[in-house]
């Protein structure tokens, strides 16, 4: 099993709940953001859900004391590439065969408020349609929606929490916690897209620790978002024009 | 923290009596208090009842600090060493970051369980349970916190809101804390979380409603519990339930307020 890196100081109770909350629930702090200041943020590069991620990993890992840990003992990166496309490919055939189970339940009416109102009264679902949103460069659109949360996940999810959680937890314990989170985060997809996630993370948290480290992570979720973005845009972009013109009536 | 000298249950006595006068009796006198003073000195450009909602949170306050520092005085519970022995800046952005993390977590978990609950309560009720929350979602005494941020310029806002977030702190950290903490870290944190979030079921149109708050105050009453029980510092716990408060009222609200 390949190293996590373990807090080399004791960190105030305070930084480590902050640092775990926020870990728990990245997703519903971008979207509160987002709903709060769309403006400023509608000037970044990346979209809130990624600013988010990007900050706490740059705060996690500053106080963990230590930088990633990209690769495994012993571990070329051309082995870790390797093993990442592997585990890339068999995720994206979870991923479908979660949608594929999803869509075979018969579809209700869609109902004519969110169905999950939240106390802030932020509109749920408006996460994914600003991390998918249509507009600007297609770099902009593939690096900042696609690739930069896919890295930072797995510095978030696969290292930084782990090592957060382990002292306190154990590793089984804050490896399911971290799995769990990272299957919730993607709640706004829909229940079969968190389940399939829950696998997913159990994939690359298995990847991580026992084999090619967070490269091998890193390059199989890469892989798994690009697939899904190139699967999913048409129905993404029919959401985000929905939702336009819902805020435009 | 330094603990006084009284047995546990004694102590898990006193503390659900504090909280069932303070969220009872004295609720109930902080109101008298409000609206004798609101007659005395009528605002002006706001309506009564607002002034009232907005009077009772100093009223409800200054009737904590008091049964506070009598607690203190015959408890022997923590008091010149309640906001810190000496003032460390650091724990101003450290009680933002605390409080914009329980805040976001604690939406997860109300989303979570609002989801979960939701066809229980249209069993009961019927009709839509999204479309009644987002109705009644910032009802009760939420309401009276709307009034604050709609009516006063928001520097005095923030200051009239931190007065009943300090009284909740004294009531559930300050004193919870030191006197169950014989009882082990756990067991005072989990109490006095229990507690906690009992209260906020009072004072709202039904258990739905207090779905939210009350999953926020599970999320804020192990955290500010445990880090009470560990550095005893009130100042960082104040500044999170503050902030904690400002990020669930919705502003878009305002003008129904």
């Amino acid at each position: 099993m390949s190293e996590i890196p373990i807090p080399s100081r004791d960190l105030p109770l305070d930084v480590r709940l902050v640092l775990v909350l926020l870990g728990l629930s990245p997703a519903m702090l971008a979207s509160w953001m987002q709903t709060r200041f769309p403006r400023p943020l509608a000037r970044l590069p990346i979209d809130a859900y990624s600013l988010v991620l990007l900050v706490l990993a740059v705060a996690s890992y500053l106080a963990l004391g230590q930088p990633p840990r990209w690769l495994a003992d012993s571990w070329s990166p051309a082995a870790a590439i390797l093993v990442g496309v592997a585990a890339g490919a068999v995720s994206i055939a979870v991923d479908m065969a979660a949608t594929r189970l999803g869509r075979r339940r018969p579809r209700r009416a869609p109902p004519r408020r969110p169905t999950a109102p939240v106390p802030a009264d932020v509109p749920v679902g408006d996460a994914v349609v600003w991390r998918l949103r249509d507009h600007g460069p297609a770099w902009r659109r593939g690096l900042g929606n696609l690739l930069t949360p896919a890295v930072l996940e797995e510095l978030l999810y696969r290292q930084a929490l782990l090592a957060l959680l382990v002292p306190t937890l154990g590793l089984a314990a804050a490896a399911a916690l971290s799995i769990a989170a990272f299957g919730l985060v993607h709640v706004y997809y829909g229940a079969p897209a968190v389940i399939s996630k829950w696998i997913v993370g159990t994939l690359y948290t298995a990847v991580v620790l026992f084999g090619g480290g967070l490269l091998a992570a890193v390059v199989a979720h890469c892989l798994l978002n690009t697939a899904a973005y190139a699967a999913a845009s048409p129905r993404a972009r029919s959401m985000l024009r929905e939702r336009l013109r819902e805020r435009q009536a | 923290l330094t603990l006084p000298a009284v047995p546990p249950l004694v102590g898990l006595g006193v503390v659900v009596v504090d909280a069932w006068l303070g969220y009872g009796r004295f609720m109930i006198l902080a109101n008298r208090m409000a609206r004798a003073a609101v007659r005395l000195f009528p605002p002006r450009d706001i309506p009564f009842f607002h002034g009232l909602a907005i009077a009772v949170m100093p009223s409800w306050c200054a009737i904590q600090v008091a049964v506070y520092l009598l607690l203190a005085w015959t408890l022997d519970l923590p008091l010149r060493t309640l906001f810190g022995e000496r003032f460390d800046w650091t724990l101003i952005p450290r009680g933002i970051l605390l409080g914009v993390a329980e805040a976001s977590f604690s939406m997860v978990l109300a989303t979570v369980a609002l989801r979960v609950l939701a066809p229980l309560r249209q069993a009961q009720r019927g009709g839509d349970a999204a479309l009644e929350y987002q109705t009644l979602g910032q009802s009760g005494w939420m309401r009276s916190y709307l009034y604050v941020f709609a009516r006063l310029p928001l520097p005095l806002a923030l200051l009239v809101v931190m007065l009943p977030l300090l009284g909740e702190e004294l009531i559930f950290r300050a004193t919870a804390i030191p006197l169950l903490l014989p009882l082990g870290v756990v067991p005072a944190v989990a109490l006095s979380t229990l507690m906690f979030a009992a209260v906020q079921v009072l004072w709202l149109p039904s258990w739905y409603q207090a779905i939210g708050p009350v999953c926020g105050a599970l999320v804020m009453g192990v955290c500010n519990g445990l880090l009470f029980a560990h550095e005893g510092n009130l100042l960082p716990l104040l500044i999170a339930h503050v902030v904690f408060l400002g990020m669930l009222i919705d502003p878009a609200r305002f003008r129904d307020a």
